[in-house]
């Protein structure tokens, strides 16, 4: 495509091309999207002097580089942040166009209300606030709306409630006493149905050890109901089942296994204490301890845990102490075979040949042990040599990496450019 | 450096030739993964947090910073950090700049061991500070495994230029 209009090297001037009188037929077309997953859309409303834009895309480059400034500033001011396309078309075609990115000013355009949510600490969940605004609101203006700060997330929507654009902020001051009650009935309602959850299990448990078959009871005065007639009418005759067998199973088999003293019995010794101790309590008529205490029963789980950890732990000493084994071992075959067969060797060659001969077979074999020991120390002497040459690589690399820093200043602020020099 | 150094040793109760082995470490296995693995650590993890904690109150107390937040936008296979700082003093606002700029060349001109290697992993590009109105941005641009660090250093919500 050539250029519709070229600037005079020597006169700076606009010289009229061939092409000029096509300017007309084209038309430059704004369009704007609030992120990067947003899609385009098309901002009729917004029209940037047509001399800003001839320059940015006629200009040269300290030409363009100046109307792509002014004109991101324009847009700032009178259109807000966001990503803004700036194109050249004809009957219908994109001759040129530019992106331009402004990330430092609120997202304003097509947003008709913006929204505030307070984190709660605790929950982490959201809390929307009572508010409304008609424009970006300032820190202050949060501050003073929602009665305080904290973690704090400004949605804004456009007509159609979508999200045009969303910012988290922490606002360095305390969450508003609002988010705190709510918070509060959050963590009471977490409380009672975490209660709930309790009583269902204790209700269970009873049920099981009153064998009734899993019935399910309802309310604490019922659980409670249950446990003193599983008391007065039964004696825990559940759980003195329980430990008549395994005292029967002791009485069987005298020969106790390591992993049987060291998790089973203690298993057994505190069912028994707890158990003890429920019926001592039940007798006292301390109904409500009695009823905690059954908690305590371990349900086996803890035993078997340690067990099957202790067994894998063993397993793995013993794979590793066997493959240990194994390896030293066939290391050393290969080695008493290797010297056995080259004892037989010099042997032979000894009656077979003269004394002259024999020297040098000395030397042979001896350039044969080398060779033999570097076959051996090969693999691990050629590593040692490659991780000590990378060893040094790395220092070197390490030594001559140097940081490069260009440092520049505006009237905004400053920049540093960073490099590594190898 | 020295400084540096010394309050590491401290903290960590380490020698020169443990925090040597440390740095050895580190360079073999990469910035991001060690750092990845000792943040698993609670003991670790917890003090890196206390820190940061530490430090965000007294930069806030210091400047008088009423609100702040990070955003990052994707650049190509490049990624740009914002970071938002609201300071209403504005001379407390040109000091920020000022010290802001005087650290970062300190420590990427300092010398020190490991930034060479920081910067190279995490692709750091550049770092720029600008103020509009009562705000001052700061931007890092890097490569995307730079998101991934300050998530795992606790800094929430990084991202919501993403959020459709």
């Amino acid at each position: 495509m050539a250029p519709l209009f070229k600037r005079s090297e020597e006169e700076g001037n606009i010289e009229e091309m061939e092409e000029e009188f096509e300017f007309e037929d084209i038309e430059v077309k704004v369009k704007f999207r609030p992120g990067p997953n947003h899609g385009w859309r098309v901002a009729k409303d917004v029209e940037p002097p047509l001399e800003l834009v001839e320059d940015l895309f006629f200009g040269n480059e300290e030409v363009s580089k100046a109307a792509e400034d002014e004109l991101r500033s324009w847009i700032a001011d009178e259109f807000g942040g966001g990503y803004w396309k700036i194109e050249l078309t004809r009957a219908g075609k994109t001759l040129r166009s530019k992106t331009i990115h402004i990330d430092d000013v609120d997202i304003i355009y097509g947003v008709n209300k913006w929204i505030v949510y307070v984190k709660g600490e605790e929950s982490g969940k959201w809390y929307k606030a009572d508010v409304e605004f008609a424009h970006p609101p300032s820190t202050a203006e949060i501050i003073d709306q929602i009665g305080g700060g904290g973690r704090v997330r400004v949605v804004g929507y456009d007509e159609k409630g979508r999200i045009m654009s969303s910012k988290t902020m922490n606002i360095n001051v305390p969450t508003p006493d609002w988010v705190l009650e709510r918070e509060d009935s959050f963590e009471k309602r977490m409380r009672e149905a975490l209660k709930k959850q309790v009583e269902k299990q204790q209700e269970k448990l009873i049920s099981a050890i009153a064998g009734e078959g899993g019935q399910q009871t309802s309310g604490i005065d019922r659980v409670i109901a249950k446990l003193e007639e599983l008391v007065e009418e039964k004696r825990l005759e559940g759980i003195q089942k329980i430990i008549d067998a395994l005292e029967r199973r002791e009485g069987r088999d005298e020969k106790k296994s390591l992993s049987e003293t060291l998790f089973i019995d203690p298993y057994k010794a505190k069912v028994r204490s707890i158990t003890l101790l429920i019926e001592k309590l039940a007798e006292k008529g301390d109904i409500e301890t009695a009823r905690l205490l059954l908690n305590e029963i371990p349900d086996g789980s803890s035993a078997l845990i340690s067990l099957m950890t202790a067994g894998a732990n063993l397993a793995n000493a013993v794979a590793s102490m066997l493959a240990g084994a194994g390896s030293t071992n066939k290391v050393r075959d290969k080695l008493d075979r290797m010297v056995e067969e080259r004892i037989q060797k010099k042997k032979e060659r000894e009656k077979e040949k003269g004394k002259e001969e024999k020297e040098g077979l000395v030397d042979k074999e001896k350039s044969e042990e080398k060779e033999m020991a570097e076959r051996e120390g090969g693999a691990w002497s050629e590593r040692e040599t490659k991780e000590g040459g990378e060893g040094e690589e790395e220092k070197t690399v390490e030594q001559e990496r140097r940081i490069l820093v260009e440092e520049s200043e505006s009237e905004e602020g400053w920049d540093i450019k960073l490099g590594v020099e190898e | 450096m020295s400084d540096i150094l010394d309050k590491l040793k401290s903290t960590l109760g380490a020698n020169s030739e443990s925090l040597a082995r440390i740095f050895k470490l580190v360079r073999q296995i990469g910035i991001y993964e060690s750092f990845k693995a000792l943040m698993k650590q609670p003991f670790f993890r917890n003090a890196v947090k206390a820190k940061l904690e530490e430090l965000h109150t007294a930069l806030v107390n210091r400047y008088g910073i009423t609100s702040e937040s990070v955003n990052h936008v994707k650049e190509g296979s490049k990624v740009k950090v914002v970071a938002e700082l609201e300071i209403a003093d504005p001379e407390l606002r040109k000091e920020f700049q000022d010290r802001l700029r005087d650290l970062v060349k300190n420590i990427f001109e300092g010398g020190y061991d490991l930034v060479p290697e920081f910067v190279k992993e995490f692709e750091i590009e550049s770092i720029s500070c600008k103020e509009r109105g009562d705000k001052v941005f700061v931007y890092v641009v890097g490569g995307e495994k730079l998101v991934e660090l300050l998530k795992m250093g606790g800094v929430e919500n990084v991202g919501e230029e993403e959020e459709g």
